[in-house]
């Protein structure tokens, strides 16, 4: 296991790490006019953490407009500790947008990148940015959802659209992670990831959803507001 | 009346104890010596009340509201300041529609100001003296009474709590009687008290009529037993006070449903519990609307393996908490096993534990209370 323990300051340059990062620059030009990425965050701190806790973090930030969508790298086995698989940070940053906190994240695990997709935010492996076979890549001529209740149900079309692909989900445990109203919709020419940011972003104003697991057991978990993750108790 | 043995002179002093007003004793003889006989004769003086007032004035009043007047008055006799209730049996009021008076019960009618009076029997008024005779008058306090249109609009409760969705269920406003209007007459000040002096009681800024939150950490021991004072005040006219017992429900305890699977994918279970909320010391569930969004929390022991991403839990917009229990649902067979105790609390207050077992085939669940 790999460990970082460092305390950025102010002085943190961040061309350096946007550089480091890598964004995809995927948005459209017109969005960072009031973008969510664009909001500055007071105070952001994260100690002893992996990537998936930063990320946590910041979806809780409660910042109006922002959908977070965050890829984790499939692990061997659903019960592996995803902790003991990554780098772990610690994290002290002031007055830094959203757009420059997940570049700094996205510096201390180098393995992912991000990019923009309207409303949303993605993080997801580098590796598997230009895979055309990994399941968020994969591309949709035409899904229709019918009546779906919650995001979770409309995962079914997605499951028969691609049968030799293993899809799940997790319920998100506390909340009320519905729709205002039963759901019905017709998405053409996009891809599984947009597909997933357009059923989360249908919630609310703040939305997040976590794709994680292991081989085999692959799920989806779409949250309401922020996510959070298990920590072993301090 | 006992004397010292071999007291030959002094002073003593007589009093009436059964006709305090008017008197029947008009001089006192004390026999000192009945073996050998032997008296002393008294000299007796006059000494009573000397004005009378009323305990209260102005006296402020409710529409409907009422209060028991009370007569007071110097005492030249022992000195001090004494209540003499008692010997006013006459009480009236210059306007019955404004304020009513039954003996030296004043009852507010309608809002406005009035007086009061009272006349006592006929009795000596005045100060100690040496007389001839004691000359008995009349005396006739009077006092101002204002009658106020005042009421409180709150519910029976108040939640215990310093999260601001709880506190922000604990308002109470100050208003007329029908609440639907300010306090009458207009210009005065309200003022909020608990019998619980460690409650914090802040005005909400910007209302009008004004409004008042409290925040309790102490739980009622019994339902109505804390007791919640306003008190409104017009600068020289006095004022009056309303009062409502109330009860400190503190989160207690869940009652859940039995949740069917939604889970459409071949594998797995999705179940999602609705738990209304029950406080102590009432046993009653929370109201839809009250507190709505105050955090609700998981935590599990030991940490999760299985499902390790979380949701935000909040009392919703029917004060009921929604929790989404899932082994995962997918198109594949599952394999994960964990067994995990979940405890589920509502702003920091523990009000459930479960016992949840993942298995390739579901989660079992298993309330282990507190169910009451």
């Amino acid at each position: 296991m790999r460990t970082y323990l460092v305390l950025l300051c102010l002085c943190l340059t961040l061309a350096a790490t946007v550089s480091a990062c890598g964004q995809a620059q995927r948005h459209d030009q017109g969005s960072h006019l009031r973008s969510p990425l664009d909001a500055t965050v007071g105070r952001f701190d994260v100690a002893d953490a992996i990537l998936r806790d930063g990320l946590s973090e910041l979806s809780l930030e409660n910042i109006e407009g922002l959908h977070l969508g965050f890829e984790e790298i499939i692990r061997g086995n659903i019960q592996d500790d995803p902790r003991a698989l990554s780098g772990h940070f610690s994290l002290h940053l002031e007055g830094k947008t959203v757009r420059q906190i997940v570049d700094v994240l996205c510096a201390f695990d180098p393995r992912y990148t991000w990019s923009e997709d309207g409303a949303s935010l993605n993080v997801y492996p580098r590796a598997k940015e230009e895979d055309s076979s990994y399941l968020l890549n994969l591309r949709i001529e035409r899904i229709g959802i019918s009546k779906v209740p919650d995001p979770d149900q409309a995962l079914t079309p997605l499951s028969k659209l691609f049968p030799e692909q293993q899809i799940g989900y997790f319920g998100p445990g506390l909340g009320d992670n519905t729709y205002a109203e039963p759901w019905t919709a017709v998405f053409e020419h996009l891809t599984v990831r947009q597909f997933i940011n357009r059923l989360a972003e249908h919630m609310g104003p703040r939305t997040s959803w976590v794709w994680e697991g292991g081989k085999g057991e692959r799920m989806f978990t779409i949250v309401k507001g922020g996510f959070n993750v298990s920590r072993p108790a301090p | 009346m006992a004397t010292l043995a071999g007291l030959t002179s002094g002073t003593y002093r007589l009093r009436d104890l059964n006709d305090s007003a008017a008197g029947t004793v008009y001089e006192g003889k004390v026999i000192v010596d009945k073996t050998y006989g032997h008296a002393a004769y008294g000299c007796m003086i006059c000494c009573g009340y000397t004005a009378a007032f009323f305990e209260f004035n102005p006296l402020g009043l409710a529409v409907g509201d009422f209060t028991d007047q009370q007569v007071q008055s110097g005492d030249s006799c022992g000195g001090g300041t004494q209540t003499i209730t008692g010997d006013f049996p006459t009480w009236w009021t210059d306007n019955t529609a404004i304020a009513t008076a039954n003996k030296n019960k004043i009852t507010g009618v309608g809002v406005g100001a009035t007086q009061h009076h009272a006349k006592s029997v006929s009795m000596y008024w005045g100060l100690k003296e040496y007389a001839p005779s004691c000359p008995e008058t009349f005396q006739q306090p009077s006092g101002n009474t204002n009658v106020f249109d005042f009421g409180i609009l709150g519910k029976n409760y108040i939640l215990v709590g310093s999260d601001s969705h709880v506190t922000a269920a604990n308002q109470f406003q100050c208003t007329n009687s029908a609440h639907n209007g300010a306090p009458q007459p207009p210009g005065g000040t309200c003022s909020a008290a608990s019998s619980d002096t460690s409650d914090t009681i802040t005005q909400v800024p910007g209302d009008n009529p004004p409004s008042f939150q409290f925040k309790t950490l102490d739980q009622s021991a019994s339902v109505g037993d804390r007791t919640l004072t306003f008190k409104y005040d017009v600068s020289g006219e006095g004022g009056t006070s309303a009062q409502l017992n109330v009860t400190a429900r503190k989160f207690a305890y869940l009652a859940n449903n039995s949740p069917t699977n939604t889970c459409n994918l071949p594998y797995g279970t999705t179940r999602s519990y609705v738990y209304t909320v029950y406080t102590h010391p009432d046993g009653a569930s929370i109201n839809p609307g009250i507190a709505e969004g105050a955090p609700v929390t998981e935590n599990f022991n030991p940490t999760l393996t299985c499902q390790t991403i979380t949701g935000n839990g909040s009392l919703n917009a029917n004060a009921q908490i929604i929790d989404n229990i899932s082994s995962g649902c997918s198109n594949a067979p599952l394999t994960c096993t964990q067994t995990s105790s979940q405890t589920i609390s509502i702003t920091g207050y523990l009000v459930r534990t479960n016992t949840l077992q993942w298995t390739s085939i579901g989660v079992s669940y298993t309330n282990n209370g507190p169910t009451q």
